[in-house]
C-alpha cells in the first residue's frame, strides 16, 4: 500500500471512530434516574463516595420510597466543598449540603446555613405530625437529650444549631494483637499511660540489623493529626472564651517533647527510611495491616480497610493512653469528628430539605449510617444491637468515647485549616530533632494566633464587637 | 531528514533510545491495566506483578460467585451441593494461605530476635512448608489463566444474575455509576464543541498571525494573559454568570465557550501560521485573493497537521476536565467520564484500586485509538500536506 | 475591491470570536477576580473593600515566599531541561523506523493517563525502600561503596524536604508528550529543500539541527516554553494528590497555585487568593514579555 492510501485508510478509520462517537451520542443511552412526576425535586450535596455513599443512598431511597412528594437526587463528589461555596456564593445552593465539622464556624458565622431552631420553629410541628403518623414516632424533633454531649457539641458552633450529624466518629488507640502476643504483652490488656505505652512501643519494636523491623508506636502514622498529642496530656490548642491559640502550653510543649523521644529514641534518619517503605493507606501494604506498625492513633473505619484487604486480622482497639496524672478510666480523652448536613442559605425547599434532614436522624437511619461507615453513634442511647451489627468488634470503646466529656472536636474557629496546616508543615521539623519542641510549638503558636486574630478583627467588622 | 532512512549504525542508536523511552513512558499505563485486572486484595503492593498470582483465595471467590449464580438460575440442590463441598475445601486452602503469611512474618521476628530459639524457628519453618504444601496441591489442579481471565472480565464487566441483581459488581454492571452514560455525556459535549474549537481558533489565529493591523500586539498580548489567571478565582463570577443565563444544570458552559476559541489552540496555531512562508500568501494576495480566500484557500490545507493537534488536544481537554464538570451541572445523569472516574475514590478510604483502574482503562482506550489514527492520518500524513518547497 | 477594505477592519474581523468569547464570558469574571483582590472576600459573605492591603500583605507572608522560591526553582529546572528533551524525542520519533507510531503513542501516553493512576505509579517509583527507582539507584551504589569504602544510597525521596523537588522535577520530563506532539508537526513542516542545501554544503546531521532544524521549528519552541512557563506556574493537581495539601515535609513540595488554591476555599481568603492570582499574573506576563523579546534573536518567522 502506498504511503497515500494508507493516510486515506486511516483518515476513514478515523472519521469511521467520530461517526461512531456522534451516533453514541446521539442515540446512546438516556438518562435513568428522573423523578416521578409531581414530586418536589431537592438536591442533596455530598462528599460521600464509593461504600460511604451507597449507606446514604440506601437512607435517600427509604426516603423517597416512604413519601410521594419530595424526592431527593444525590449528587456526590469528594471535592463538593468547592462546589457548594460557590454555588452557595452565587446564591443557587442546593437544597441540602454535607460539611465537615470544622467548616461549621464559617457557615454559621456567615449564616451560610440557615439555623436549624429557625426551621424547627416554621415546620417542626407539621413534620413532627408527618413522622408520627408515617414512621411511627412521637413528637420527632432535635432535642438535646437525644445526642450524646460531644455529637450535639459537633451540631452548634456559638450555640446557633447549624446542622446535624449524618455521621460522627472518634479517634482511639489501634493494636495488633497477634504482635501484642508475641512481644509477651497481653492483649487484653493495652496502655493505659503514656509511660505504658513507651513501655510497650519498646517491647513490640523490632530491630535487625540496625533497621527497623517493626515500629511499635508510630505517631505519624497515618499521619493525619500531627496537632493533637498536647490533648493526652491535658493541653489543648485554643480557648475559645479568649480567642487565644494555646499551641505552646506547657502540656503542648510535653506532648511534643514526649513525640520527639521517639526519632531520639530509635533515630530520624532510620524511622523515616522505615515510614518510606509503606504502601500506600488502602492497600494491605500500608503500615498496619503489614504488620510493620503495632500501635497507631487511628478511627473506627480502620476497619473498613482491614476487612477489604486482611479480612480476619486480630486488632484491638481502647482509648488513647494519656498523661498518668489526669487518667481517668470513666472519662477518656479523643478527638472526635462529625460530617454535618445543612440546609443552606437560599435553599430553594426549606420544608422538604428539613424533612430529609430529620429523616437522615431516625435512629434506624442514622444507626445504619453509622454502621455503613463502620463509626461511633452520636445517639446517647444506642439500640441493643447496635453494637452486635457493627463491623468493627470495638465500637464500644468509640461509643463510649464519643459519650465522654472529655472528649474534644477540633478548634473552633474559621482560622483552623490554616493553624492545622502550620502544624503539618511544621511536625517535620520536631520529628527531625533540628530544633526543640518548644521554639517550633513557640512559632506556630505566633502564627496561629495572627490567623486567629485576623478572623476575630473581619468578624468584628462585618458584625460588629459583640456578636 | 525525514525521506531517507537513517544509517544502520544510527538506526540501531535510534532504536535502542525509543525502547528505553517508551518502556519508561508505558509504565503507568502498564501497572494501570495489570491493576485492573486484578483482584483487590492484590492491588497496590510495594513491589507489584505484572500478572495477578492465582491464589486459592481467588478460586474461592470465583467459586462463590459462581454458587450465586447458579443459585440466582434455580440449579437444583444436588448441583448446589456438589458445588459447596469444594467452596468448604478452598475456604480450608484460603485460611491455610493467609496463616503462611502470618506465619512468615512472625518467622521473621523469631529469626530477628535478640534470644534465638533456634527449635522454634525450625517447627515454624516446617509449619510454613507444610501450609504451602496444602496450597501448592490444591493449586495444582487449577487451570490458571481460564481464573486471570475470568478474574479480568470481572473486574470490568462483573457478573450479572438472571433478575438484574449483581452478583460479582464490575465497572459495566454498577448499579449507581453508568460508565456508558457518562461516555455518552462526554461525546455530547466533543461533538458540540470540537468543530466550533477549531475553526475559531485557526481564523482568529490567522487575523493575528497573517494580518498585520495596530495593535494586534496587544490584543494578543491580552489573549495570553487570560490564560495566566488560574480558574479558582474565575469560577465563583463565572458560576453567577451562567446561572444569569440559565445555563447551570445544562451542558452549555461545557461547549458554547469552545465556539470562540481558546488562547492555547489560538497561539499554537498563531505560531504554525507564522511559519508559513509568506511568499505564498503575497503571490494569491497580489492575483486578488482577499484574506479569507488566503485563510481558506491556502493557509488550512497547510495547516492540517496543525488543526489535527488543536482537535486533539480540545478532545482531551473535554475528555479530562474535571472542575468544569463539577461546578456547572447539577445532576448526576449528567456526569462526564472525569466525574464518573471520580467516583471510585471514596473519601474515607476503600478504594476498590483494581475498579478504579478498570474504569481509567476504559476511558483511556478511545483516547489513544484517537491519537494514533489521528497521528497517523494527519501529523504523518506528509504526502498531503504539500508543504515542499 | 478587497483592497478598500482597511487592513485593521479585516484584522479586527478575524479576531473578532474571540473578542466577543472574551467579552462575553471572561471579561467580567476577570474584572470581578481584579475587584476580589482589593477586599476581604470569603465567598460566603459580601466583600470588604481593603484596597492594596492584600498585595501588601504579601510581603510578610512567609508562606508566599516558600511558595515562590518552590516555584521558581522548579520552572528553572524543569523548563530549559524538558524543552530539551522533547525537541530531542521528537527528532528521534520523526526519524524514520519501523514501529514509529507506537513509539509515539508511548510517550503521548503518560500525558492522557488519568492523574491518579500517575500519582500512584510515582509514589510506588518512588518509595523509599521498595521503588524501582532506589532498587536501581542501589544496585549502582553498590560497587561504588564496596570499592570507595563511601555510603551512597537512593534517597527517600517524598518523604524527606531535599528530594521532593529533585522528584517533581523527574516527573514533569515524563509529560513532555503533549510537546513532542506539537514539535512532530512543526518538524514536518521544515522544507526538505533546506536540508538537501545544507547537505550539499557538506553539513553533518547535528550541523543540520542546529542551523537548519532549530531556527525552522523556533516559532513552536517558543510556544512551547511559554506555555511551560504558564503551566508550571499553574502546577497543582499531581503534587497535590501525592503529598496533600501542605506539600510534604516543610512545605517543600507546596506551589504557588495549591497555596492559591488552599487560601480561595479552605482557608476562606478567596480576596488574598485574587491577589495571588493577579500577582501571578504579572510575573507570568512578565516572564513571557521576556522570552518574546528575548527570542526576537532566536526565532525565525518566514511569515515576516
Amino acid at each position: 500500500m502506498t504511503l497515500q492510501a494508507q493516510t486515506i485508510t486511516r483518515r476513514a478509520a478515523l472519521g469511521a471512530l467520530g461517526v461512531a462517537g456522534l451516533g453514541f451520542a446521539l442515540f446512546g443511552p438516556r438518562r435513568a434516574g428522573d423523578a416521578p412526576p409531581g414530586r418536589v425535586v431537592i438536591d442533596y450535596w455530598e462528599k460521600w463516595t464509593g461504600q460511604e455513599g451507597d449507606a446514604m443512598r440506601r437512607v435517600i431511597d427509604a426516603f423517597n420510597r416512604s413519601q410521594e412528594r419530595v424526592w431527593v437526587r444525590y449528587f456526590a463528589q469528594s471535592a463538593i466543598d468547592q462546589k457548594a461555596l460557590i454555588s452557595i456564593a452565587g446564591d443557587d445552593p442546593p437544597a441540602l449540603v454535607g460539611l465537615w465539622d470544622f467548616a461549621l464556624p464559617a457557615f454559621v458565622e456567615s449564616r451560610a446555613v440557615i439555623p436549624l431552631a429557625e426551621l424547627d420553629s416554621a415546620y417542626g410541628d407539621e413534620i413532627a405530625r408527618d413522622f408520627a403518623s408515617r414512621y411511627g414516632v412521637n413528637d420527632f424533633r432535635l432535642r438535646r437529650e437525644r445526642y450524646t454531649a460531644p455529637a450535639w457539641e459537633l451540631m452548634h458552633h456559638d450555640g446557633v444549631m447549624g446542622g446535624v450529624v449524618s455521621t460522627c466518629s472518634s479517634m482511639a488507640y489501634y493494636y495488633d494483637r497477634a504482635a501484642y502476643r508475641d512481644a509477651g504483652l497481653d492483649p487484653d490488656a493495652p496502655p493505659r499511660t503514656i509511660a505504658e505505652l513507651d513501655e510497650h512501643a519498646e517491647r513490640l519494636t523490632i530491630t535487625r540489623d540496625g533497621e527497623v523491623e517493626r515500629a511499635g508506636f508510630l505517631h505519624r502514622e497515618p499521619g493525619w493529626w500531627n496537632w493533637l498529642w498536647g490533648y493526652f496530656f491535658g493541653g489543648t490548642l485554643y480557648d475559645r472564651a479568649t480567642e487565644t491559640a494555646l499551641a505552646s502550653s506547657a502540656e503542648n510543649v510535653r506532648a511534643y517533647e514526649w513525640l520527639q523521644s521517639y526519632p531520639e529514641k530509635y533515630g530520624t534518619q532510620r524511622l523515616t527510611a522505615f515510614q518510606s517503605g509503606f504502601g500506600g493507606y488502602n492497600s494491605a501494604q500500608q503500615a498496619i495491616l503489614s504488620g510493620k506498625v503495632a500501635s497507631v492513633l487511628h478511627g473506627p473505619f480502620l476497619v473498613n480497610v482491614i476487612d477489604r484487604f486482611k479480612p480476619g486480622m486480630d486488632y484491638g482497639a481502647a482509648p488513647f493512653p494519656v498523661a498518668e496524672e489526669i487518667y481517668d478510666p470513666d472519662r477518656p480523652i479523643g478527638l472526635v469528628e462529625g460530617d454535618t448536613l445543612c440546609i443552606p442559605r437560599g435553599c430553594p425547599h426549606p420544608r422538604e430539605a428539613y424533612e430529609f434532614l430529620l429523616f437522615t436522624q431516625l435512629p434506624e437511619n442514622i444507626e445504619a449510617l453509622a454502621i455503613d461507615h463502620a463509626k461511633p453513634t452520636p445517639l446517647a442511647t444506642p439500640s441493643p444491637d447496635f453494637a452486635r451489627k457493627h463491623p468493627n468488634k470495638a465500637i464500644a470503646v468509640h461509643n463510649k468515647l464519643m459519650a465522654s466529656d472529655r472528649a474534644f472536636p477540633k478548634p473552633e474557629t474559621r482560622a483552623w485549616p490554616q493553624y492545622e496546616a502550620e502544624f503539618n508543615a511544621e511536625i517535620t521539623t520536631m520529628w527531625e530533632l533540628s530544633r526543640p519542641a518548644a521554639d517550633v510549638l513557640a512559632a506556630i503558636d505566633a502564627r496561629a494566633q495572627r490567623f486567629i486574630d485576623i478572623v476575630v478583627e473581619r468578624r468584628e467588622r462585618r458584625y460588629g464587637a459583640e456578636s | 531528514m525525514r525521506d531517507r532512512p537513517p544509517k544502520p549504525a544510527a538506526r540501531v542508536a535510534i532504536y535502542l533510545a525509543l525502547s528505553a523511552v517508551s518502556t519508561l513512558f508505558l509504565l503507568p499505563l502498564v501497572w494501570m491495566v495489570s491493576t485492573s485486572i486484578k483482584p483487590v486484595e492484590q492491588t497496590m503492593q510495594a513491589s507489584p506483578s505484572l500478572l495477578p498470582e492465582v491464589t486459592a483465595a481467588m478460586v474461592l471467590a470465583d467459586l462463590r460467585a459462581k454458587r450465586a449464580m447458579i443459585a440466582a438460575e434455580g440449579a437444583d440442590d444436588a448441583t448446589l451441593g456438589a458445588l459447596d463441598d469444594r467452596i468448604e475445601k478452598w475456604d480450608a486452602a484460603a485460611a491455610a494461605e493467609r496463616e503462611i503469611e502470618e506465619a512468615q512474618r512472625s518467622l521473621r521476628r523469631m529469626e530477628a530476635s535478640e534470644r534465638r530459639d533456634i527449635a522454634a524457628i525450625d517447627a515454624q519453618r516446617t509449619r510454613i512448608r507444610g501450609l504451602e504444601d496444602q496450597v501448592d496441591d490444591a493449586l495444582d489442579s487449577v487451570p490458571g489463566l481460564a481464573l486471570l481471565l475470568r478474574q479480568a472480565a470481572d473486574n470490568y464487566a462483573g457478573r450479572t444474575g438472571p433478575d438484574g441483581k449483581v452478583i460479582v459488581q464490575g465497572v459495566l454492571n454498577d448499579p449507581v455509576i453508568d460508565f456508558m452514560l457518562y461516555l455518552r455525556n462526554t461525546l455530547i459535549v466533543v461533538c458540540l464543541s470540537i468543530v466550533g474549537m477549531v475553526f475559531s481558533s485557526s481564523l482568529v489565529a490567522y487575523g493575528f498571525a497573517r494580518v498585520k493591523w495596530r495593535g494586534r500586539g496587544v490584543l494578543f498580548a491580552v489573549v495570553l494573559a487570560t490564560m495566566m489567571i488560574p480558574f479558582p478565582v474565575i469560577m465563583g463570577p463565572l458560576f453567577i454568570l451562567f446561572k444569569e443565563l440559565g445555563w447551570i444544570g445544562t451542558f452549555k458552559p461545557l461547549w458554547v465557550p469552545a465556539w470562540f476559541g481558546s488562547a492555547f489552540n489560538i497561539f499554537l496555531l498563531r505560531q504554525f501560521y507564522m511559519a508559513i512562508p509568506k511568499e505564498l500568501d503575497e503571490a494569491a494576495r497580489i492575483d486578488g485573493c482577499t484574506h479569507w480566500g488566503v485563510y481558506w484557500r491556502i493557509i488550512l490545507p497547510l495547516s492540517r497537521p496543525a488543526l489535527a493537534v488543536v482537535a486533539l488536544f480540545h478532545f482531551l481537554f473535554v475528555w479530562n476536565d474535571f472542575l468544569g464538570p463539577l461546578i456547572f451541572l447539577r445532576d448526576r445523569d449528567q456526569f462526564t467520564l472525569a466525574l464518573g472516574l471520580q467516583l471510585y475514590q471514596s473519601q474515607a478510604g476503600n478504594v476498590p484500586w483494581n475498579l478504579l483502574m478498570a474504569a481509567s482503562t476504559m476511558v483511556l482506550v478511545p483516547v489513544l485509538a484517537v491519537f494514533l489514527l489521528a497521528q497517523s492520518a494527519f501529523i504523518d500524513g506528509i504526502a498531503t500536506s504539500g508543504l515542499k518547497e | 475591491m478587497t483592497r478598500r477594505v482597511p487592513e485593521w477592519m479585516v484584522g479586527l474581523a478575524f479576531v473578532s470570536p474571540w473578542i466577543i468569547g472574551f467579552l462575553a464570558f471572561m471579561a467580567l469574571p476577570i474584572g470581578m477576580s481584579l475587584y476580589y483582590s482589593m477586599t476581604q472576600y470569603t465567598m460566603l459573605e459580601p466583600p470588604i473593600w481593603v484596597g492594596l492591603d492584600n498585595y501588601a500583605a504579601m510581603a510578610g507572608d512567609r508562606v508566599f515566599w516558600t511558595v515562590m522560591r518552590n516555584t521558581t526553582v522548579y520552572a528553572l529546572v524543569a523548563i530549559p531541561v524538558g524543552t530539551f528533551i522533547a525537541v530531542v524525542l521528537a527528532a528521534l520519533l520523526s526519524a524514520k523506523v519501523r514501529f514509529q507510531a507506537f513509539f509515539r503513542a508511548a510517550v503521548f501516553v503518560p500525558t492522557i493517563v488519568p492523574l491518579v493512576a500517575t500519582a500512584m505509579v510515582w509514589m510506588w517509583l518512588f518509595n523509599g525502600e521498595l521503588g524501582l527507582i532506589n532498587i536501581v539507584l542501589d544496585a549502582c551504589f553498590r560497587p561504588i561503596n564496596a570499592l570507595l569504602g563511601t555510603d551512597l544510597a537512593g534517597p527517600n525521596w517524598l518523604g524527606s524536604a531535599q528530594w521532593v523537588m529533585p522528584a517533581l522535577i523527574l516527573m514533569s520530563f515524563w509529560t513532555v508528550g503533549q510537546a513532542v506532539v506539537i514539535y512532530i508537526a512543526a518538524l514536518k513542516d521544515v522544507p526538505e529543500v533546506l536540508y538537501e542545501a545544507a547537505e550539499i554544503d557538506g553539513i553533518g546531521v547535528v550541523g543540520k539541527f542546529v542551523h537548519v532544524t532549530l531556527p525552522m521549528i523556533s516559532p513552536v519552541i517558543l510556544f512551547n516554553v511559554i506555555i511551560g512557563i504558564i503551566n508550571t506556574w499553574q502546577i497543582f493537581a499531581v503534587p497535590y494528590i501525592m503529598l496533600g495539601t501542605t506539600g510534604a515535609a516543610k512545605r517543600s513540595g507546596y506551589f504557588y497555585t495549591m497555596y492559591l488554591y488552599d487560601k480561595a476555599f479552605p482557608f476562606g481568603e478567596m480576596g488574598y487568593a485574587s491577589a495571588l492570582a493577579w500577582v501571578q499574573l504579572m510575573i507570568i506576563l512578565a516572564l513571557t514579555g521576556l522570552t518574546f523579546v528575548v527570542s526576537k534573536k532566536f526565532v525565525y518567522y518566514r511569515a515576516a
